[in-house]
């Protein structure tokens, strides 16, 4: 089944693309939805396929795509708002990587939580970062992470540096210590520090800070459907 | 085609009298260890009761500007020795120790 991306703004020459998906600790998402806020990024196109699963996002009674493209700052952010099984998502992120290349992008990036059994005892997480090239880690040495020196990754990470690093895209994997099923707002802000210096403004963290526990509460049941959704998956370790 | 009767509706803030908070249970050498996403919940709004085969945790918080009342009750997989249930309140994280019961025996007189 195809994927369709609808992109209704001109579009970004050079852009940096990340693409957030729920997993561990919502890290993706809640890193995603704070740089949309403080960059002020607008909803600028959608991303559909029938092999999406059968949700979609309601607003004042009006059904939404669950896919969203949001633009603006030389920056694309790509946010899934539903937990995708892995087939589908595979396929989006293929879609994605495809439609970024012509675009000859500065920058791709994933973001996602590292389970963290002692989570709770950890004041300050830990970023590392995995680049898909030795280019691509050479354009992003602002970046204020560990880089990843010798092991293997599995999972979702994984399969996004590969096809990336096919295509010749220049890509990230950002992975931070997190909860594994509860939304971590303090996850994401070490997240955003790290990536804070390769954009061209500041992200203002007090918001995140101030609204941390809000976050938590919102993205409750969200959190509850991607546990639920790894469990179900044939292969857990491509989602989170 | 499960998926078409299994629901309709999830979203944010739902309506209801309690939120469920999301918890998670891991069973160790010391016992069991639950933890419980509490945003908001100081210690002083917090009550853990517990009996040897489950854990019931009840807090008020409020959360942007909003009353939230948690209760969730967690069965045990093990039996646990509720006078020994110790826990500890985090930045809205609860963690909880319930140590296994431990088995005692009395000697049976026969006649």
């Amino acid at each position: 089944m195809s994927i369709e991306i609808v992109e209704r703004a001109p579009e970004i020459k050079n852009p940096i693309l990340i693409l957030a998906v729920p997993g561990a600790g919502l890290v993706g998402i809640i890193t995603a939805d704070h740089i949309i806020k403080t960059a002020n990024l607008k909803e600028i196109g959608k991303i559909d396929s029938p092999a999406f699963p059968p949700v979609i996002g309601v607003k004042d009674g009006v059904a939404m795509h669950t896919v969203k493209i949001y633009g603006g700052n030389d920056l694309y952010v790509i946010k899934a708002e539903v937990p995708l099984p892995i087939e589908p998502l595979l396929k989006l992120t293929i879609a994605v990587l495809d439609w970024i290349a012509r675009k000859r992008p500065k920058l791709v990036m994933v973001i996602g939580g590292i389970p963290e059994e002692n989570r709770i005892k950890i004041e300050k997480p830990q970023v590392m970062a995995v680049f898909s090239s030795e280019e691509a880690k050479k354009l992003t040495s602002e970046l204020k992470s560990q880089i990843m020196k010798e092991g293997y990754l599995s999972g979702y990470a994984a399969f996004f540096l590969r096809e990336a690093g096919r295509r010749g895209v220049p890509a990230a994997a950002l992975m931070v210590q997190s909860y594994a099923a509860y939304p971590d707002p303090g996850a994401a802000a070490e997240v955003l520090k790290a990536i804070e210096p390769i954009f061209g403004f500041n992200i203002d963290l007090s918001q995140l800070e101030a609204e941390s526990e809000t976050i938590r509460l919102k993205l409750k049941e969200l959190m509850a459907k991607t546990v639920q959704t790894a469990k179900e998956s044939p292969n857990p370790a491509y989602i989170g | 085609m499960s998926w078409f009767y299994k629901e309709v509706r999830w979203g944010y803030f739902a309506v209801k009298d309690f939120e469920e908070p999301l918890y998670d249970v891991k069973l160790t050498k010391d016992g069991v260890i639950v933890t419980v996403d509490l945003p908001g919940a100081a210690r002083e709004d917090l009550r853990i009761s517990a009996s040897e085969d489950a854990i019931l945790v009840e807090a008020t918080s409020h959360v942007g500007g909003r009353e939230v009342r948690y209760r969730r009750l967690i069965t045990m997989s093990i039996p646990i020795d509720p006078e020994r249930v110790t826990a500890r309140l985090s930045n809205g994280i609860l963690q909880i120790v319930a140590p296994p019961k431990e088995t005692s025996f009395r000697r049976v007189k026969v006649e």
